[in-house]
């Protein structure tokens, strides 16, 4: 009975978790029914490849002052504003010239206290782009200003 | 299908005592974690999914902070007390329930922390009748199977890519603002040798763990790499995560001789 069991989760979790091409369709979705609800999970911290562009949304406060929105406040803050710039990245990357709403509200909760001070800010998505994998020290540096007063 | 019921209850010690170590480490974040979440609520996909999203779809700020201090009593609770079924359970509630509300702070260790945490549910039945049994040990086998399949998939993802092979990827990973050592690119072949031996020990230690003589060994490299991740890339919560749960694969024998150590420690200090 016991191997039965962990036999048959054990075969989902693999379903859920491996990439999709290794997948056939049908028993990825009898997976996801299982699965998802209550034991999301998933496995690809640089993986397939590490990103090979870094990004940061950054606040300008004036010219010479610009931050980055987690204004160093530990690894969590930094962990939602990565999350936040990756979310933005990819969108920008699609073509959007817009970062969606809930994304742009994420961005000023994370500067609350600065946006009650100063009013409307200003964002940017700053990027270092490694141009050759061998040398990964040298990026290029991509700066896209935001669009995100109106919302 | 034998259990170590003296490695569950040191594992089980050990999520506690990550719980608490996260709840802790996240206090300077909690107003944009929970209280205010910066994080924006989730599509809740299927009606079981309620029950991990409740925080997130109809969560005030007192639910959050009764779930905060409920996380924390019984954590403290299962840290010094035997587990209860009812008392894993809350847990699990309350856990996976902050979790998703703060998604945009989530990690792999924090899901696998869900996980062992709603599987626990399952193994503090104990065995006082057969199926309590069957249940318990079902659960003890999901979980050690859960912490190598993490390894053994993020290991397979990794082969679908070119810089994992080409021994480029920890170069690319530190030099990334978020992540770092940046200093660490500057000695290309040593990052090329980190690079294979990540990705060796992703599909080693699924193996080496189910044999005596290279399980303590290979859990003890694997600490390592994850001590070195905590201290220098910023996943603190994911690298102790993996740490505790590494408690579930020891023998009865080998987690006596770990709580002789920790007695030893405490004496000591």
């Amino acid at each position: 009975m016991v191997i039965i069991v962990v036999g048959l989760h054990t075969l989902l979790l693999l379903v859920y978790t491996l990439p999709v091409q290794f997948v056939p369709g049908v028993f990825r979705s009898l997976s996801i029914t299982s699965i998802r609800p209550l034991l999301h999970q998933s496995w690809q911290l640089f993986a397939p490849d590490p990103p090979p562009c870094s990004c940061a949304i950054e606040v300008i406060l004036n010219e010479n002052d610009i931050r980055p929105i987690d204004q160093d406040r530990g690894y969590l803050q930094k962990r939602m504003a990565q999350t936040i710039a990756r979310s933005i990245q990819s969108e920008l990357e699609q073509g959007d010239s817009l970062p969606r709403p809930e994304m742009v509200r994420s961005m000023k909760r994370m500067v609350g206290d600065i946006e009650r001070e100063l009013g409307d800010l200003e964002f940017q998505l700053r990027e270092e782009c490694i141009v050759e994998p061998r040398a990964p020290t040298e990026r290029i540096v991509r700066i896209t200003k935001l669009k995100t007063a109106a919302q | 299908m034998n259990v170590q019921w003296t490695s569950i209850r040191l594992f089980q010690k050990a999520i506690h005592l990550w719980l608490l170590g996260f709840l802790f480490s996240a206090l300077g974040t909690a107003e944009w974690l929970w209280v205010y979440p910066v994080s924006p609520p989730l599509p809740v996909p299927g009606r079981l999914s309620w029950v991990t999203h409740f925080l997130s779809a109809n969560g005030s700020e007192g639910l959050v902070q009764l779930a905060l201090v409920m996380l924390v009593l019984l954590s403290i609770y299962n840290l010094f007390r035997p587990m209860r079924w009812w008392s894993a359970l809350v847990v699990w509630l309350c856990y996976i329930n902050l979790m998703n509300l703060a998604w945009m702070a989530g990690s792999g260790g924090q899901q696998l922390m869900a996980n062992v945490l709603f599987w626990n549910i399952l193994l503090s039945l104990g065995r006082e009748n057969a199926l309590r049994e069957i249940a318990s040990t079902s659960a003890f086998w999901i979980i050690r199977i859960q912490l190598i399949l993490a390894y053994f998939v993020t290991g397979i993802y990794k082969l679908t890519g070119t810089s994992w092979l080409d021994g480029t990827a920890v170069g690319i990973a530190v030099t990334d603002g978020a992540f770092g050592p940046e200093w660490l690119a500057r000695f290309s072949v040593i990052t090329m040798l980190i690079t294979w031996s990540v990705l060796a020990l992703q599909f080693i230690l699924p193996v080496a763990v189910w044999f005596r003589r290279t399980r303590v060994p290979i859990l003890i490299i694997g600490a390592t790499f994850h001590l070195a991740t905590a201290l220098f890339m910023g996943i603190p919560e994911m690298a102790f995560a993996f740490i505790a749960v590494y408690a579930i694969w020891l023998s009865d024998a080998e987690s006596a001789r770990v709580k002789g150590v920790m007695t030893m420690w405490r004496i000591a200090f």
